[in-house]
């Protein structure tokens, strides 16, 4: 890439095939089938970066007395910065039935991308933060799937409906390390240490997974507890999950009848994590009805203790009750996000729209139309953590981090209105 | 059509070979900068820093203070900081800046004059950092632009005593002062505007402290005997190591400018407490305020340090803030780096344990002095023969407790120095998260094992898997 003092790594070669054939125009298929369509490609393509990336700066931070200071950034930048290289290939389908009542288009593709351009983070003891660097191959596998079906196309009602399947995998085929996990990313509060949660990628894993830290259990997976009934801090990261869905998949229906129209989207994700610090915090405080059973003489946290020794542990079922104020901090403490982290899947009804035309008005002597719509976004969802919206980001530094939702203002239900005129 | 799309090209690709540079410069930030403006950034973040965690987190650890709730810092687990208490980046970033001001004033003879102040910084933060973490990356870190990225850790010991460490940058920078003949003033220097030998005397009063600290590894007599007669160190509060904070925004201290709700968290500790009850210390009233269910309005209420905020239900009505002067009137504080006082209890002890020759009490007598002054408080007349006097009790612990009081939210000094010297007597915490044990190094930021593995899990192996029991170098038998 560019630099102010070089153009090498300034040429991008972009080669790509791509072929189609209609196989409804060649050969002859069965009536039902209207059109059929068979298509392939592959391509190279390069990816550059945002503006900066090639050379350091300074950045002016607090004056003092009113005299300027300024101090390093604390991203490493790269003057050899080289294009990342993605070599895809997708195949597909588009094949339409009864008279184009029915269509199916589907794609499965195949993408290598090589050298990314990634902003790893660094620890601070480098005197920087971050470092720009080319590095690691992604493998990404996705079949995407849009079928429309008009089951109903009279002259009085019309039914138009649309499914949209898709489902994506990113695996790590390669890192710029020997072994271990690579931090990508991470979410944190507070400056603490533990109270992160780190989007890390290794060799053959997938990417965004997330790690955290939780409390102390056996092989068995069930806590260890202290002889006081308390959790156990246990400081080493491990894999809450992967905060992306198994799948997704988008129901939209289209109705008219006569002069009234009505639709709705439904959105079902399946699959994926979500960490909560909202519910984390919410718990601790004691202000979410989920942290509303406290009896008088305590709560039993679920657990074993080890009654025999480290070496040949003995676990019996904890029968020692702790205040349920203790218990419920304890439990939601923010320091651990295994006992906050949540299935994100989720089942929404997105939009919802009812409206009538009132047709063949007279406005200024032309002939016109009036649509008027209620309109209603984001109606309801259900889902494991009722909260919040499980497709919240949390905000770091100024990148956004998936699968972690840190007080994020609710998103908003909306209901409107529109009148729409046609001349 | 399709002929002006080709022109298009090829005027675009023109340009792009053409001012790729003016391009790729980024117009708002600049790619070289003055050492003053480093050296101004450098001197402000790290005092404006450490004075905040000083307050938020050292006072914790030297039961100065306690926080009632968010805690858990309070309680010793110190992986879990909230408001303060992650002092490591502070370190590193501003070894780095530094670093670039060090490169600079020795690569560029204009800038010669800031060779000094560089080395002398950089021996100060580094003797913080490993003092409170013990081995820590040094000799390689900090270096990122052009060296390594997982610097490895040193030793304790390496980093104070080799090539380019504690006692040699002091030493070269001392050196470098003395040797400077250039006509090019010292600026961006908010400690000594500009006063070359007022570094001087920063560097010699450190190391009086630096060898005070290493005092159980080795016999630092001579050294501390010569810097003592030469008298080149810090000797009134007119030379201090300090630049003042503002009452009003942006360089008032951060608790004033922070949510009431933050300030309200900290309240005196009970050690705190019975410490200044009993020397029936004026002070009192400076660093803190009467609780508001004294009867009276006039009385003072500390609490033990370390509650478990679920099962003990506190009142801040029944104890005392701290002082107007870290919220209200910051324009009174000082961001303290090295202070007269500090070198002379230094200089009491030496000569208490016998380091040095030299009268103990007199050199007690002016650290009191000069603490009272410096909290701007009037020494009672009967102070340094009733309550505060040398031999009133122990004499060693008297030095090194009105050492503690006057370097409240001076970084973690206090704790440290009871770490090396057992003084004041620290009490057992209400709700301790480490076994009722004091810590005795803060542990290595999570960060590190994620970031830095290999170095970090070798670190790691030599303090008990980052356990906050194991002693640093210094303080170990």
């Amino acid at each position: 890439m560019a630099t102010p003092f070089s153009v090498d790594n300034t040429s991008f070669f972009y080669p790509s095939v791509s072929s189609s054939i209609i196989l409804s125009e060649i050969v002859q298929l069965p009536d039902v089938i209207s059109f059929a369509k068979l298509r392939a490609s592959w391509a190279q393509v390069g990816n550059d970066t945002n503006p900066y990336q090639t050379t350091g700066a300074f950045v002016a931070q607090t004056p003092v007395n009113g005299q300027p200071t300024f101090s390093n950034q604390n991203t490493i930048a790269n003057p050899y910065l080289q294009r990342e290289r993605t070599s895809s290939f997708e195949v597909g389908a588009d094949i339409r039935l009864f008279g184009d009542q029915l269509s199916l288009d589907v794609s499965y593709y195949n993408a290598l991308t090589k050298d990314q351009i990634l902003s790893l983070p660094i620890g601070i003891s480098s005197g920087y933060t971050q470092q720009v660097v080319n590095s690691g191959s992604v493998r990404s596998k996705g079949l995407e799937i849009i079928t429309g079906i008009s089951p109903i196309l009279s002259e009085n009602f019309k039914w138009n409906s649309t499914l949209n399947f898709s489902t994506n995998r990113a695996i790590v085929e390669d890192l710029p390390q020997e072994d271990g996990r690579l931090t990508l990313a991470y979410s944190r509060i507070y400056d603490s240490q533990n109270q992160t949660v780190f989007l890390q990628v290794e060799k053959g894993g997938r990417v965004g997974d997330l790690y955290g830290t939780g409390y102390l259990k056996n092989e068995n997976g069930d806590f260890i507890l202290t002889n006081e009934g308390r959790y156990i801090p246990d400081n080493d990261l491990k894999k809450l999950g992967n905060y992306n869905p198994d799948f997704m998949l988008g129901f939209n229906n289209q109705f008219q009848y006569k002069n009234w129209n009505a639709g709705f989207l439904l959105d079902w994700r399946q699959g994926g994590i979500i960490v909560s610090r909202t519910r984390a915090l919410g718990n601790v405080g004691g202000q979410l009805a989920e942290t509303a059973y406290r009896p008088e003489e305590g709560i039993v946290p679920k657990g074993v203790v080890n009654t025999g020794t480290d070496e040949n542990p003995a676990y019996t079922p904890n029968t020692v009750a702790v205040s349920a104020e203790s218990y419920y901090r304890q439990f939601y403490d923010r320091n651990h996000e295994e006992n906050n982290t949540y299935d994100a899947s989720f089942l929404k009804l997105r939009q919802f729209t009812l409206g009538y035309t009132f047709k063949e008005l007279s406005i200024f002597n032309q002939n016109a139309s009036l649509n008027l719509s209620l309109i209603g976004r984001n109606l309801f969802a259900i889902t494991e953590n009722p909260h919040f919206d499980p497709e919240q980001l949390a905000l770091q530094g100024q990148g956004f981090i998936s699968g972690v939702e840190d007080m994020s203002y609710a998103t908003t239900r909306s209901i409107g209105l529109k009148a729409g005129f046609n001349f | 059509m399709k002929k002006l799309y080709s022109l298009l090209t090829i005027l675009i690709l023109g340009s792009c070979t053409q001012d790729f540079e003016d391009i790729n410069t980024n117009p708002n930030t600049p790619v070289n900068v003055q050492p003053s403006l480093l050296l101004r950034q450098v001197i402000y973040d790290y005092g404006e820093q450490m004075s905040y965690e000083g307050f938020t987190a050292g006072n914790l650890l030297g039961q100065y203070t306690t926080a009632l709730d968010f805690n858990l810092f309070d309680r010793h687990n110190l992986k879990s900081p909230q408001l303060g208490g992650n002092p490591w980046p502070i370190f590193y970033q501003n070894l780095r800046d530094n670093e670039i001001i060090l490169d600079l004033s020795t690569d560029n003879p204009s800038f010669k004059v800031y060779e000094g102040s560089a080395r002398i910084m950089k021996a100060y933060m580094a003797a913080a950092l490993t003092d409170l973490f013990g081995d820590v990356p040094y000799f390689e870190a900090f270096k990122g632009q052009d060296g390594t990225v997982t610097p490895e850790y040193d030793s304790q010991e390496s980093i104070y005593m080799d090539t380019d460490g504690i006692f040699d940058n002091l030493q070269k920078g001392i050196e470098a002062l003395q040797s400077y003949n250039g006509t090019i003033a010292l600026e961006g220097d908010i400690l000594f505007n500009g006063d070359l030998d007022g570094w001087e005397r920063f560097a010699n009063s450190l190391k009086i402290k630096y060898l005070m600290r290493i005092s159980s590894k080795m016999d630092v007599s001579n050294e501390l005997q010569t810097l003592f007669s030469e008298g080149n160190f810090i000797s009134e509060n007119s030379q201090n190591a300090i630049f003042n904070f503002t009452d009003g925004e942006p360089n008032n201290f951060r608790l004033a400018r922070l949510r009431i709700g933050d300030f309200n968290n900290f309240v005196m500790s009970e050690t705190m407490d019975e410490i200044l009850t009993s020397l029936d210390d004026a002070r009192i009233s400076r660093l803190f305020r009467p609780y508001s269910n004294s009867a009276g309005g006039d009385e003072y209420n500390g609490l033990l340090n370390g509650i478990d905020a679920s099962s003990t239900i506190v009142s801040l009505a029944d104890y005392s803030l701290a002082g107007t002067i870290f919220r209200e009137n910051t324009g009174l504080l000082d961001a303290n780096f090295m202070t007269s006082m500090e070198t002379h209890f230094l200089l009491a002890e030496a000569a208490q344990r016998g380091f040095i020759s030299a009268d103990a009490q007199n050199l007690y007598e002016i650290g009191v002095n000069q603490a009272f002054e410096y909290w701007q408080v009037a020494l009672p007349d009967e102070y340094l023969s009733g309550t505060g006097a040398l031999d009133n009790g122990d004499p060693l612990e008297n030095i090194i407790t009105q050492k503690w009081i006057s370097n409240m939210i001076n970084g973690y000094e206090g704790w440290i120095e009871y770490r090396r010297t057992g003084h004041p007597q620290l009490k057992t915490i209400s709700a301790s998260l480490n076994n009722n044990l004091i810590p005795v190094r803060m542990p290595y930021p999570s960060e590190e094992e994620a970031l830095n593995n290999q170095n970090y899990t070798t670190a790691a192996n030599n303090t008990e898997g980052n356990c906050i029991n194991v002693k640093v170098w210094w303080d170990q038998e």
